[in-house]
């Protein structure tokens, strides 16, 4: 194991942020459908990534590692009105708004739980068994099947495949 | 096309256009400007300092730890001691189970999955082992010992041993989920699972695993998940995904009033299908995975035949999410219980269930564990930080860490004192305590 990888220096983990910014944005979206949200799930990764940096002990898995913890950061995000409202003048702080054109699938995605939206991403987006989607996300495997489950249940009520 | 392959394909591009979503551009900038703010920065001035006064401590420390093989710092305040790994004992008081999974004894790197631990020497596990006979993680295990060593006593399912001596199913794997009751007494759902099905067959136990009782077996989905639960002797509940039409889960109720005869109670279909708890037979409660209003249960009052969802008091998603999901609930008494969750928060109970209350705990502190109404534990799996309470949950402490956690810690203690810990499921060490959690000593387990 090379030493740089278990202590990034500042040129390394800056070019980790260049490489691995896109696809955790892409993983966050994915999840909560809101780019604040997701941006503040990438930012909250690379924190998170930077203070633990040394518990990374297969750099071959960094980007499970990052993945991971965007996952969690994903799920356990809070929406805080009074902070979204400084956060206003972001370029693209109307992005919540659906863009999708599966405009149905768009608003009913939106409505499952975040468990649920992490749980039909990872496994049908990035091909993650539910046992493996289970360990991303921290619960149980039955615990991601339920929320499975339970997301496909609601989707086909509301667009009509029952 | 099928409506199912239809919605997955509209499902899978839906997913597909949010995953190419590109970055707004200035995001990765914000970023690159903060690392200059981030701790990290000041690592270096940081460690320089802290190695001069290392050094300077050091000095006089050297001696005094020469003896120390393993240290776990504790995050705050803490006092940190040495601890020093046991050496592994040979010695197990019970008989070796006949069963597909004995090994010759030689006493091979055992992979825990999760722990029961009774008393500070006596408790099980379920794990996997070196030869993998049975499948990952569906090894039973006891130990007399502290943890030590590890006496395998996984039931013998004929079923599952004529299939893997006829070789006609090679897909077929074998799981098992457990529900032990004290030192002694225990019972276990074999789960066998074809290519088309599953079969899940009960055993039970009283004289710790020596023997096995073979008893109902139950048709199931594919990789069912299968929770038992007993009060005493003969009263149990199995809780079983028996049917699984358009991957909607069904779960089936089944209760025993004699130990060994099983009556369906209910097979509506439910997502509750993480934990099952009883604390009489009649009051019971399943955790509830799929909630749409944040972390519940639902509860029986009648022995499972009837069951309703109770609200936990925690605010509705659209003010406040968890990212949490609830457990079965614990009961360290008829009145007192504890629902743990995978987030910072939990709720006890001091009314036998009717009540539940809501305790926040530190951000990210989670998979908590009690042993009587003020006393408990919970661990942040992402730092492996562990936090104590001492007064029902209302404030906690960091008291130490545990380094390398992975995703789902456990923390099992017996007292006050003493505790058990494993990183998570796999090959790591078990971890215990005998001072509350504020020092944790490796043991590499054995068994035979």
């Amino acid at each position: 194991m090379a030493l740089e990888d278990q202590a990034p220096s500042t040129d390394r983990f800056e070019a980790i942020v260049r490489a691995e910014t896109g696809p955790l944005f892409g993983v966050a979206y994915s999840i909560l459908r809101d780019v604040q949200e997701a941006e503040d799930a990438v930012q909250e990764t690379m924190e998170v990534a930077w203070r633990r940096w040394d518990s990374l002990r297969d750099p071959q898995k960094r980007g499970a590692w990052l993945r991971q913890i965007c996952v969690r950061r994903c799920l356990r995000i809070h929406r805080n009105l009074l902070r979204r409202s400084w956060l206003a003048d972001r370029s693209e702080s109307a992005a919540s708004i659906p863009t999708d054109h599966d405009l149905d699938l768009d608003r009913s995605f939106r409505g499952l739980t975040r468990q649920q939206r992490a749980v039909v991403a990872l496994h049908y987006q990035y091909g993650y068994t539910l046992d493996e989607c289970a360990g991303l996300m921290g619960c149980r495997p039955g615990t991601a099947r339920s929320h499975l489950a339970r997301a496909l249940q609601t989707l086909r009520e509301e667009l009509g495949y029952e | 096309m099928s409506d199912e392959k239809e919605l997955e394909a509209r499902l899978r591009g839906y997913l597909a256009r949010g995953a190419a979503r590109p970055a707004p551009s200035e995001l990765e900038a914000r970023l690159l400007k903060q690392i200059p703010a981030a701790p990290g920065r000041w690592l270096p001035q940081l460690l320089a300092a802290a190695a001069v006064v290392l050094l300077v401590v050091g000095v006089g420390f050297a001696f005094q730890n020469l003896r120390a093989q393993r240290t776990v710092r504790p995050a705050g305040g803490g006092v940190v001691s040495p601890g020093i790994t046991p050496t592994p004992s040979a010695t197990v008081g019970s008989t070796p189970a006949v069963g597909p999974t004995a090994s010759s004894g030689a006493g091979g790197t055992l992979g825990l999955s999760s722990i029961h631990m009774v008393s500070a020497n006596v408790g099980w596990a379920t794990g996997d082992t070196d030869n993998h006979v049975n499948g990952p993680n569906a090894g039973v295990f006891r130990t007399v010992d502290g943890g030590i060593h590890w006496q395998t006593v996984t039931p013998r399912d004929q079923q599952w041993v004529d299939i893997v001596a006829s070789s006609t199913q090679p897909q077929a794997s074998y799981q098992t989920t457990a529900h032990f009751l004290d030192g002694e007494r225990a019972w276990v759902a074999g789960i066998i699972t074809t290519t088309t099905d599953s079969t899940v067959t009960v055993f039970s136990t009283s004289d710790g695993g020596a023997h096995w009782q073979a008893g109902a077996s139950f048709r199931a989905i594919q990789s069912a998940g299968a929770y038992l639960d007993f009060v005493d002797n003969s009263h149990g509940w199995l809780l079983l995904e028996v049917h699984q039409a358009m991957q909607i889960d069904r779960v089936a109720i089944y209760a025993t009033a004699d130990g060994s005869h099983w009556r369906l109670l209910t097979d509506n279909t439910a997502c509750n299908i993480d934990g099952l708890t009883f604390n009489s037979d009649s009051a019971g409660w399943t955790s509830s995975a799929c909630a749409e209003t944040g972390p519940s249960v639902a509860t029986t009052h009648d022995g499972g035949r009837t069951w309703h969802a109770q609200p936990l008091p925690f605010p509705p998603p659209s003010v406040e999410s968890c990212g949490c999901d609830s457990f079965a609930p614990i009961f360290l008494s008829a009145s007192i219980g504890v629902i743990p969750t995978n987030g910072p928060i939990m709720f006890m109970t001091s009314d036998a269930g009717r009540n539940w209350s809501l305790r926040r705990l530190p951000a990210r502190a989670a998979f908590q564990d009690f042993v009587d109404a003020t006393h408990g534990w919970a661990v942040d799996p992402e730092t492996g930080t562990v936090y104590s309470t001492s007064d029902g949950a209302h404030s906690w402490n960091p008291v130490s860490t545990i380094p390398n956690v992975t995703n789902v810690p456990q923390l099992d203690f017996v007292d006050q004192s003493t505790g058990f810990a494993l990183r998570g499921p796999g090959k790591s060490p078990l971890l215990k305590t005998i001072d509350g959690g504020h020092t944790w000593h490796e043991i590499q387990p054995t068994y035979s």
